[in-house]
């Protein structure tokens, strides 16, 4: 083996560059009429490749890549934020109002049935209220998100469901002065059943079940290879940077809002519990995606099926701020789920808010993208692999007692500049947070195999923090590995 | 002497004075990724002041940054380019374009700039910087130049030069029978709009199966929702007729005296584009429907072997009758009998 020193975190390589062609994933631009509404809620593919589509002014569109044509399924649906495709004939949309299984039941082409499977959780007419989901487990409940209100705005003079009775009196909620009330509401806040939490739903009763809590804005959920559930949160209060959670039933996930949701809620208003008391509930992020860098808002995780590429296992998640989708190469330490964020595809052709993402046959990834009033895009886009054209990234990075072990897809003779620092977040109540205790970090680097290095920290690893790699023989270089656990042995 | 060296004195005083002359300018951040206003003017080489404000309710944070003209698309793109050391500067790029900038501002904060616009005439641009913004989020500055209709002006993002065309789009757009789930004003969050032939409209409440109200003429204006994420109303537009009370936990139908003590919303049939709710009270299933024609709008329940009398809300209205050769009204109430009661059908009518 080849032992290097690495003087002060970087060394200048002389690896032979190896020759890139374009990348290996081609982004397409799927055709829409000019005046068509392109924001995508949801999107699902059929065995036979056709693409269910949600849209934000309620349409659910198929589109056949054949023919490059578009068929209007169903119309006037309220912000439906993901949809699942049981047949060509029926499908499940989550709107903001319910859970919905909308059929065709006469054979011509569109929908003629629309069947609430449930819409027994609240609603006070907050606009930030989206519901987002459905996916569907192993027993065949579906399982959906949904989001708090925020007090960007108050809520509705009628609203739907019981209206809970902890903090801010509903009557102060109709004050006239808004700008005063909004922070005793709390920045987001949960007044109606369920907000903040991640829920179960019966497909033939509807009964609805918490299955986690501690949420703030969980636009994106989805199982690994696995079966374990993930959610994305954005950025925001009680999210220092925007984090994807490994999600397991009764678990609690930080933001405070949907505590009178647990079965042990004692009755103080959420905003009265010291924060030592939801530190030590709290389940932390697997990973956190850095802010302004990696992902401001990232939104649906999705397992990478074989033959997309060399991921094949690894998960992707759309992010909505800028042209990219990350990828998430995760591992358990411990027994607990952490792991790294690398950008998988930046810009080429691709437009910002990467909403939803869906793989369909012959490996094809469809992503629909979206904006509201945030930052983002439009549009539909496919995305395919042409495994003729190699592109050399990091293909994994794993924690050791006193470092990392970093695997490239190609060879690499000598690496070429490597710089690691880490940081940390605050979990605190304000909006998001400043990196914290960061630092550069010193490690040596060892060669373990054709692709393999070891990189051995001189200083110990720091648990609950980010580590952020720049590999310069990556054509991503940015690799950011949060550390929850340490294994004990390398 | 002295004299007339006081008065070139003043002369010269108004003169600077006229020089230092600030125009003034207002510019905020709003909900949706924008500037409002998205046009403004300034004149060839004077002193602009522009009071930026973050007013966003989306906790975005935003900058201002003013550049030169011509340079919109490479400042957009410079905005995207984020480096290690973007967030210390603001997220304002690297650029001999920019001619001022604002520090990012979170939600509710304010900057003031003072600065001089160049001395050529043109389009200049405001645009936020942070990342992801600058594609939809900039404004112009019209110097010496004239701005033209704003429907056809390019410098402007398409969402603000649309607004005007995007909105008769939402009034037209929709066919008739058509419906929309969106939010209403009196009605619960679970509303839905339904557009019928004959200009009939009528608002049906999903979350405590209930007929909210009903109008004549356009349908909705859903502008502001499609616009944004959602926060807002559609608007009715034409006249109302007639309207039901408020409240959330009052139920559109019950059996006898008392109060549903269980309602359970189970969906709709389209039935050749009308929507057919379904919904349960006390555990019976109903069927409810409105048609329409020239002369007003049927009102159709099937209820699934009634065993009292149906009472259903219908509040009396000055502007439309409510009428039906089954039961007769009681106060706000319209009461069928338990035998007619599978079946019935009322008749709203413009007065």
């Amino acid at each position: 083996m080849i032992r290097f020193l690495i003087l002060s975190l970087s060394l200048i390589g002389t690896s032979l560059s190896m020759v890139m062609a374009d990348s290996p994933w081609t982004v397409e631009l799927v055709p829409f009429e000019k005046s068509d509404d392109q924001q995508i809620g949801g999107i699902d593919v059929l065995p036979d490749g056709r693409v269910f589509v949600c849209f934000h002014q309620g349409e659910v569109r198929l589109y056949n890549p054949e023919t490059k044509v578009w068929t209007t399924f169903a119309k006037g649906l309220h912000e439906p934020l993901g949809v699942y495709a049981e047949s060509e004939s029926s499908i499940v949309v989550v709107q903001r109002p319910e859970i919905t299984r909308i059929s065709d039941t006469d054979g011509d082409g569109v929908a003629d049935r629309f069947r609430s499977i449930s819409d027994d959780f609240g609603m006070s007419g907050n606009y930030h209220e989206f519901a987002f989901g459905p996916i569907k487990d192993p027993d065949g409940n579906w399982i959906v998100a949904l989001n708090v209100a925020s007090n960007g705005a108050g809520i509705r003079d009628e609203v739907r469901g019981d209206f809970l009775e902890v903090g801010l009196p509903r009557e102060d909620f109709y004050v006239d002065d808004w700008q005063t009330a909004k922070n005793a509401a709390g920045r987001m806040y949960s007044r109606v059943a369920w907000r903040g939490c991640i829920v179960k739903i019966d497909d033939a009763t509807g009964e609805i079940t918490p299955f986690a809590y501690g949420f703030r804005s969980p636009n994106g959920i989805g199982f690994d290879a696995e079966g374990r559930l993930y959610a994305s949160d954005n950025q925001g209060d009680w999210r220092g940077t925007s984090p994807l959670y490994h999600v397991e039933e009764g678990g609690f996930y930080g933001h405070p809002a949907s505590i009178p949701w647990m079965p042990d809620f004692d009755g103080r208003p959420p905003l009265d519990i010291p924060i030592e008391e939801l530190e030590e509930r709290r389940t932390p992020a697997a990973i956190w995606f850095p802010h302004g860098t990696m992902a401001n808002s990232p939104t649906e995780p999705i397992l990478i099926p074989e033959g997309f590429g060399p991921f094949a296992g690894q998960m992707l998640i759309g992010e909505m701020n800028r042209p990219r989708i990350v990828r998430l190469i995760l591992e358990e330490v411990n027994g607990v789920v952490q792991g790294a964020c690398v950008p998988f595809i930046d810009d080429s052709g691709l437009a910002s808010g990467v909403n939803r993402l869906a793989f369909g046959p012959e490996n094809t990834l469809w992503t629909g993208h979206s904006h509201l009033s945030w930052a983002g895009g439009e549009g539909m886009t496919k995305i395919t692999y042409d495994q003729a054209v190699k592109q050399q990234d990091v293909s994994s990075l794993k924690i050791r007692r006193d470092g990392f072990e970093v695997t490239f897809i190609e060879p690499v003779e000598t690496p070429r500049e490597i710089t690691l620092s880490s940081f940390a977040y605050l979990y605190q109540k304000d909006y998001g947070s400043p990196k914290i205790d960061e630092r550069t970090e010193d490690f040596e680097v060892e060669k373990t195999s054709p692709t393999t290095f070891r990189l051995t920290l001189k200083k110990p690893l720091r648990e609950d923090f980010c580590y952020e790699f720049h590999f310069g023989d990556a054509t991503h270089p940015m690799v950011a590995y949060t550390v929850r656990e340490i294994p004990a042995s390398n | 002497m002295i004299l007339t060296a006081g008065v070139i004195a003043a002369a010269l005083m108004v003169t600077a004075s006229a020089e230092e002359k600030i125009h003034y300018s207002a510019i905020t951040a709003v909900e949706g990724l924008q500037f409002d206003p998205v046009r403004i003017k300034a004149r060839a080489g004077e002193k602009l002041r522009i009071a930026f404000f973050n007013e966003d309710p989306n906790d975005q944070p935003h900058n201002i940054v003013i550049i030169k003209p011509g340079t919109l698309e490479e400042i957009q793109a410079a905005s995207m380019a984020v480096t290690g050391d973007s967030q210390a500067k603001g997220f304002v790029p690297e650029s001999e374009h920019i001619i001022a900038a604002s520090g990012l501002l979170n939600a509710d904060g304010s900057e003031e700039l003072l600065f001089a616009m160049p001395e050529e005439k043109g389009v200049y641009h405001y645009v936020c910087t942070f990342p992801g913004h600058a594609l939809l989020m900039y404004g112009a500055i019209y110097v010496g130049v004239s701005p033209g209709s704003i429907t056809d002006d390019l410098n402007v993002p398409a969402v603000a030069r649309n607004a005007e065309k995007e909105r008769k789009e939402a009034i037209l757009s929709v066919e008739r029978p058509g419906m929309y789930r969106i939010f209403m004003e009196d009605a619960g969050p679970a509303a839905i709009a339904v557009a019928l032939p004959h200009e009939f409209n009528y608002c049906w409440d999903a979350g405590n199966g209930r007929l909210r109200h009903l109008w004549i003429g356009d349908f909705v204006d859903a502008t502001g929702l499609w616009r944004s994420n959602g926060n807002g109303f559609a608007k009715v537009l034409g006249e109302k007729i007639w309207q039901s009370q408020p409240g959330e936990k009052q139920y559109g139908l019950q059996f006898g005296e008392s109060s549903p003590k269980s309602f359970s919303y189970l969906g709709y049939d389209l039935v050749e584009g009308h929507p057919l709710f379904h919904y349960l009270v006390d555990g019976k299933e109903i069927s409810e429907t409105l048609t329409s024609s020239l002369d007003g709008v049927a009102w159709t329940f099937t209820i699934d072997d009634p065993d009292v009398e149906v009472r259903l809300l219908a509040p009396t209205s000055e502007k439309a009758s409510i009428s039906s050769d089954t039961g007769a009204r009681d106060g706000d109430w319209w009461v069928v009998p338990q035998e007619a009661a599978s079946s019935f059908t009322l008749t709203l009518k413009k007065s």
